[in-house]
């Protein structure tokens, strides 16, 4: 077998990985090996996200019934169908580029592909909140932002479920907490 | 000065080598490396390196651009930096610290990739360091951050935290027992959100029985609670490799000592030896010493030390630049000798 990577010496060296849930089989000669310290840039992140997207892609497109096993060849030509292409407004990165590159354009892509981003963080990552540290410069008003957020959640939710009550009351919250934000940290935080 | 982490005593003491810490960052008024013009790179490395240095830290500007091959994958060995990193024609920066247990990448996959290593398990250690390196920066670039998401990273994977945290980890009886170890063991820990990597050398025996394991998830849990929970999977996963010994001793203790005797007999007589060979006999030895079924004299140097020399690049580095492989073979064969038949 030959060495995935320079296809020329022989693969001596077998490395397995497992993640997200599956598992990545490598065949290196020695000399490549070494060379490796991230495998999943070899294998190249397409593999992981390309279920997900495809699944996104089938639901943003649905193209009538699509024949299971068939996945990659219909989502194929759902893409040729698709018009207009979704770029990102900053930098021009396309749907299409993320999904075979795996990686986004710039910080607006997350808005950009806001509804792809979420699915993918929703699965690879099994979240979308950031729970962790955030920049100093952002100062206190970040946790009323996070409040905010949940907040609107709630507000929507309320909504739905014709909670007017419910509602109102959120909605006064927000707005105290927007004022309080905005009095602490100027115009830094809108979006 | 301090010493790089590989050559402190306490890489031996456990089965935990080294403990690791990266962190992803971009600056927000650049776009991600994929869409960086080789201008903006150029300006946006010399900003970032500037923010480094200007904090009065210890660091070193390298020109990653200006090393030689062997310098390159002496660093790759050390998995200081990436090849990837290496490979990129865009302009890119390396900082690094005396001695280089902390180092920080300008222009890899994200604009900022600051990274910390620390011997055997050290990993709240490990992060507190980086996190330091993190708020310096930041005093003077902004980076790209979302309330919601956290951290905005070129891949998904790394986005929130854009912490990666991980072990290098010797598991030689569970290596040994199992050698289907990996599926069996590995696929369960995917479960905890925790990934497992093993380097497996010719036939089914892992090489250096040397595992990393490390945090898959970046998002949706703060930094310390992803230390923590690694920390746990990883104390699991010692208690099995910790049995699996007990059990070996118990019951085949003549088997487990002509390992690793055997292991040092050819480790100290050997006139020609692969990195791979070697890596496996010092894996054997290092069991050897720490079971104390190995009643020889203790090399000076940890043997984590010893195993990170004994790779190509570095030995290439010390003994002259164009060696071949055999050559290496040859050289290799004679530090090992030296280093264990004159410990002292």
């Amino acid at each position: 077998m030959l060495c995935q990577k320079c296809q020329t010496n022989q693969a001596s060296v077998h490395m397995q990985q497992f993640m997200h849930g599956q598992k990545v089989e490598l065949h290196l000669c020695q000399e490549c090996a070494f060379k490796i310290d991230n495998p999943e840039m070899l294998v190249s992140l397409e593999n992981i996200f390309k279920g997900f997207l495809d699944q996104l892609t089938a639901q943003h497109f649905p193209q009538g019934a699509m024949p299971s096993g068939a996945a990659a060849g219909a989502t194929d030509k759902i893409k040729a169908k698709r018009s207009p292409v979704k770029a990102c407004a900053r930098c021009g990165m396309t749907f299409h580029k993320f999904k075979t590159g795996g990686r986004l354009g710039c910080d607006v892509c997350y808005k950009s592909f806001k509804t792809e981003v979420e699915v993918l963080l929703k699965n690879v990552q099994g979240s979308t909140r950031h729970e962790g540290k955030y920049p100093r410069r952002m100062g206190a008003g970040i946790f009323n932002k996070r409040q905010v957020t949940d907040l609107r959640d709630k507000l929507k939710k309320a909504i739905e479920l014709e909670d007017f009550e419910n509602a109102a009351r959120i909605r006064d919250e927000i707005r105290a907490l927007e004022t309080a934000n905005n009095s602490e940290t100027g115009s830094v935080m809108t979006e | 000065m301090n010493m790089p982490w590989y050559q402190e005593p306490i890489s031996d003491e456990s089965e935990i080598l080294s403990s690791r810490v990266r962190l992803a960052r971009n600056i927000k008024k650049y776009p991600f490396r994929r869409k960086l013009n080789p201008t903006e790179a150029g300006i946006m490395v010399a900003e970032a390196a500037d923010a480094v240095t200007m904090g009065g830290s210890f660091f070193r500007r390298l020109e990653p651009e200006n090393f030689s091959k062997t310098e390159q994958s002496v660093f790759i060995e050390k998995h200081i930096v990436s090849p990837e990193f290496l490979n990129g024609n865009l302009p890119k920066g390396l900082l690094i610290s005396d001695d280089q247990n902390v180092s920080v990448m300008l222009n890899e996959e994200d604009h900022v990739r600051i990274q910390s290593i620390k011997p055997g398990d050290n990993l709240t250690q490990a992060y507190e360091t980086a996190s330091q390196i993190d708020d310096l920066i930041e005093e003077r670039v902004e980076f790209a951050f979302d309330t919601e998401y956290g951290y905005l990273t070129a891949c998904p994977t790394n986005t929130g935290t854009g912490l990666r945290a991980s072990y290098m980890i010797h598991l030689p009886c569970l290596s040994r027992a199992d050698t289907n170890l990996p599926s069996n063991l590995f696929s369960n820990l995917a479960k905890f959100g925790v990934a497992i990597r093993g380097i497996y050398g010719e036939g089914t025996a892992p090489m250096g029985s040397i595992y990393q394991i490390s945090n898959q998830n970046t998002l949706g849990k703060s930094e310390s609670d992803i230390i923590a929970g690694l920390k746990t999977v990883t104390q699991n996963v010692i208690t099995q490799e910790r049995i699996e010994q007990e059990k070996m001793q118990k019951t085949n203790r003549r088997h487990l000592e002509d390992i690793v005797y055997r292991a040092y007999g050819i480790a100290s007589n050997c006139r020609l030896i692969s990195a791979a060979e070697a890596m496996n006999l010092l894996s054997d030895i290092r069991l050897g010493y720490n079971t104390g079924l190995l009643d020889m004299p203790k090399t000076q140097k940890p043997i984590y030390q010893i195993m990170m020399e004994i790779q190509p690049a570095h030995l290439q580095r010390t003994r002259g630049e164009d060696l071949d492989e055999t050559q290496r073979d040859i050289i290799r064969a004679d530090y090992l000798r030296e280093i264990l038949l004159r410990p002292v």
